[in-house]
């Protein structure tokens, strides 16, 4: 059980863990839900209630999105058009015959032609009909194994680990933008240079974006206007859960995570809506808003998707996004919207779906571009098979990558966690399958994974263990499996645009975990952690043949890795004991990197006061502009009382300057809110979840003014 | 229905701690369970990966949950501690007064983070799966679990 999670580095919250694990324990069942008493209850309670389909809940659901739409803009139902052709005054469409659909198809061909044409797949309907089919078939016979055998012994080697820490490596590019005589500001901490990510904070060298959460858990986005003074121009109220927003020049587009059931709900709250109550098809919502008028926000479209939201990316005015997918019904062969992905109401077409051979999941990663000029359609959509869990893009590329914990073998071997591969081109929103792989092992974290010159460089942790035959003593009959030899050590990888291995260094630092890497160019760093902090240097300049140059043994663990400038690397992370490992709070360091082979600490700074910042996993919880010379973030500690300050560094003649701290009052605002800062011009803005923002000097830290909520 | 109550038998345990965490009212979280089962019998069609029936499963309580949590009132009293009965059986744990602090800890988490732990701890899912069922992403859940697990640990530190 321990394992499955992910682990705790911390022995103190270990111990909160556990202590919380065995009070759950001694908490009494109700007699009421043991499962005779259940087997009595749903006896009762299960009458002759009709069964809702998803299709109708997801009509609901759209239908109370064009209401929100009419309420925004003044606009009928075409948020739940795809196209132009149909339109019908319940908001409904009927559903669209398959030849329908594909006239539809070439009519958009038709209508681009400057653009590259859209890739069709020579998948149909039934071989993903049959190969679900056959999925459900082969679990089935699994679970009817496992069930048997589970009582005489452990079948399978529980997924490991899954969430490595979530620390950094991009191209040490500087997240500082100027433009139009603007003064400089700090950009989303990203993976890649021109390719944005979403956040939850927006800065756009005037406004400031973010999302606030009301007391009542609704969200918001709030835009702020920073020119002579602080004042909030807009405010878009009554969402349920934004997760992230982009802004890209005069467009504003947030995401909203939804439930068929709440939308539903939101339409009205009489007995139809009531008796169909639950449906648990989770669709995202991506709201496209024109705020040329930073004050009347105006909705240009609402893009409604089925499916988990995964990851998305906005470059050069194209919006891409990443969906996840699961397919669980297969009641009729015909009815598509079942079991292929739904956008704009609309099944996907069987041939935008790629069916890799090696295919192992009932499940559909979906790939989506919306042109941000033009947000009246989905411009391509792609879907891929795979239970794909992490996408990296570049400015030309989309890599794909599907973690596969275990394989669901009852055979006798030795097996090893893999990542599953794909990349695809895009150019203009168009999407293009370019080559598939595999490699043993499983990414730490976004910035593991590096392209550079038109080679893929993976830095990945590989878990392998053995299956062997547990033998009845009397019988001598075979009666399962068990897994032995569970080893875990660390492999560099460097593949080709074919996603072929062409170069690799395996079996680094056995039994430990990498911690961070990140890739600049020919050089790649990564730190892994037992007792001290190894700093690997590794010369990736020859692709086949990749080399450790140094290891550069500190205390402690960098989890948040970033190129300070060409010499100069930034390790944010955590003091520890070099004897018993045990962490003694953060701590930052930097790395002169002038000699790869020959790195050195040139400076640290102790924060032992601190024992945590959001930015050791999260690197768009890090404001940095190394151009600026600045970066900063919230750290969080206690000193006898609760300690959340957000710290401004600056790094100036061989050592850290510490140039602000704030400290943060999170509860003031009715919710205990998280907090980002950012910087326009020599002014720094703090800013809370719940609407406030403070304005700081940057050249003496004097409070200048503040915005309350 | 007897396969459902066989698939039902091996998560009850867990859908109800983890609703008891997070509503923190015993009955409430009792008539929770029963709803989402109920709910979940009615669609057990829809899941025909029957290995992913703990996590629909839960899927299915956790909306359930938080429906109720918006319509029933929060007021403070409403809020279970610790029953005499569990007390008696505490007391004889050692460690009772802590055990009884870190769930007092654990009560005065936000409602999102109660979830994200009470998923974890009790019911050993994997940042992924709870990423799934709540519909975040998963640093955020990542990150979410180790804020909530650090505001316990200074409340106890108190």
């Amino acid at each position: 059980m321990e394992e499955k999670r992910w682990k705790n580095e911390n022995p103190d919250e270990q111990k909160i863990e556990e202590i919380l694990r065995k009070a759950g324990e001694q908490e009494e069942i109700p007699e009421n839900l043991k499962p005779e008493q259940m087997k009595k209850f749903l006896g009762e309670h299960t009458g002759e209630k009709s069964q809702k389909s998803f299709k109708k809940w997801y009509r609901m659901a759209a239908a109370a999105a064009s209401l929100v739409l009419v309420l925004f803009a003044g606009r009928a139902v075409w948020v739940i058009q795809n196209g132009a052709e149909k339109q019908n005054d319940s908001g409904i469409i009927k559903e669209e015959s398959k030849q329908e659909a594909e006239q539809s198809v070439e009519e958009n061909q038709k209508v681009a032609e400057d653009i590259p044409s859209e890739e069709v797949f020579d998948t149909s309907y039934d071989e993903l009909y049959d190969f679900f089919q056959k999925r459900e078939e082969e679990q089935q016979e699994f679970i009817e194994r496992k069930q048997w055998a589970s009582t005489k012994g452990d079948m399978e080697n529980a997924e490991t680990e899954s969430a490595a820490s979530d620390s950094a490596t991009d191209m040490g590019q500087q997240n500082i933008s100027q433009e139009n005589g603007r003064e400089e500001y700090a950009d989303t901490n990203k993976q890649e240079e021109g390719v944005d990510e979403a956040d939850i904070i927006k800065n756009d060298g005037r406004y400031l974006y973010q999302i606030i959460r009301n007391a009542d858990y609704s969200g918001a986005i709030q835009i702020v206007d920073t020119q002579g003074g602080l004042t909030e121009v807009a405010r878009i109220d009554g969402f349920d859960n934004i997760s992230e927003l982009y802004v890209w020049e005069d467009k504003l587009v947030l995401f909203e995570s939804c439930w068929a059931e709440e939308a539903a709900e939101e339409k009205s709250e009489n007995k139809v809506c009531d008796d169909v109550a639950w449906l648990g098809t989770p669709f995202q919502k991506v709201y496209v808003y024109d705020i040329e008028d930073r004050e009347n926000p105006k909705v240009e479209h609402i893009f409604t998707m089925k499916g988990d939201y995964l990851d998305s990316r906005v470059t050069e005015g194209y919006l891409y996004c990443f969906l996840t997918n699961n397919v669980n019904n297969l009641e009729s062969r015909t009815e598509y919207e079942n079991y292929v992905p739904v956008l704009e109401d609309k099944a996907m077409e069987a041939s935008s779906i790629y069916l890799p051979e090696e295919a192992q999941s009932s499940a559909y990663v979906v790939m989506v571009s919306i042109d941000l000029n033009n947000p009246e359609e989905l411009k391509d959509i792609k879907a891929i098979v795979s239970s794909a869990d992490r996408v990296y893009v570049t400015g030309s590329n989309i890599y794909v990558a599907d973690s596969v914990y275990s394989e669901r073998v009852e055979k006798e071997g030795t097996y090893s966690d893999k990542t599953n591969l794909f990349r695809f081109s895009y150019q203009n929103g168009v999407f293009r399958k370019e080559a598939e792989g595999t490699v043993k092992g499983i990414l730490l974290d976004d910035m593991a994974i590096n392209e550079s010159d038109g080679y893929l460089r993976m830095a990945v942790t590989v878990h392998s263990y053995k299956k062997t035959k547990i033998i009845d003593d009397i019988l001598g009959e075979v009666i399962g499996y068990e897994t032995t030899n569970t080893t875990k050590d660390n492999s560099l990888y460097v593949l080709n645009q074919e996603l072929e291995l062409v170069g690799k260094i395996e079996g680094l630092a056995e039994e430990e975990q990498i911690y961070s890497a990140r890739f600049m160019g020919d050089t790649g760093y990564f730190v892994t952690f037992r007792q001290v902090d190894p700093l690997f240097s590794v010369d990736l300049s020859d692709p086949e043949n990749p080399k450790i140059l140094g290891e550069l043994k500190i205390s402690g663990f960098s989890e948040y890795l970033h190129f300070y400038n060409e010499n100069l690397l930034l390790g944010i992370g955590m003091e520890a004991d070099e004897e018993t490992g045990r962490t003694e709070g953060m701590k930052l360091s930097m790395f002169d990197v002038s000699n790869p082979a020959d790195v050195k600490e040139q400076d640290k700074y102790n924060l032992s006061e601190y024992d945590y910042s959001e930015g050791l996993y999260n690197y768009k919880a890090v404001m940095i502009d190394t151009k600026k010379n600045l970066f900063g973030f919230m750290a969080e500690g206690w000193d006898g009382e609760n300690k959340e300050d957000y710290l401004l560094f600056s790094y100036e003649d061989g050592a850290f300057q510490q140039k602000m701290k704030i400290s943060c009052d999170r509860d003031a605002g009715g919710i205990y809110a998280n907090v980002r800062g950012t910087y326009i011009g020599d002014v720094f803005y703090l800013m809370y979840e719940d609407g406030r923002i403070e304005a700081y000097s940057l050249a003496d830290g004097g409070l200048l003014e503040k915005l309350s909520d | 229905m007897e396969e459902f109550i066989k698939c039902y038998e091996e998560v009850y345990p867990e859908l109800y701690r983890i609703a008891y965490y997070y509503m923190r009212n015993r009955q409430e979280a009792e008539d929770a369970v029963q709803d989402a089962v109920l709910t979940a019998y009615e669609k057990r069609h829809q899941l025909k990966d029957k290995e992913k029936f703990r996590s629909w499963m839960m899927t299915i309580l956790v909306n359930r949950c938080k429906r109720r949590m918006r319509k029933w009132f929060r007021r403070e009293e409403d809020i279970e501690e610790i029953s005499q009965a569990e007390e008696k059986k505490l007391i004889k744990e050692t460690d009772f007064a802590m055990t009884s602090a870190v769930k007092q800890a654990f009560f005065q988490l936000e409602e999102e983070d109660r979830l994200i732990v009470g998923l974890s701890v009790f019911g050993g899912y994997k940042g992924e799966e709870i990423a799934g069922i709540l519909g975040k992403n998963h640093s955020t859940v990542r990150s979410r679990y180790r804020r909530a697990l650090q505001k316990m640990k200074k409340e106890l530190e108190v």
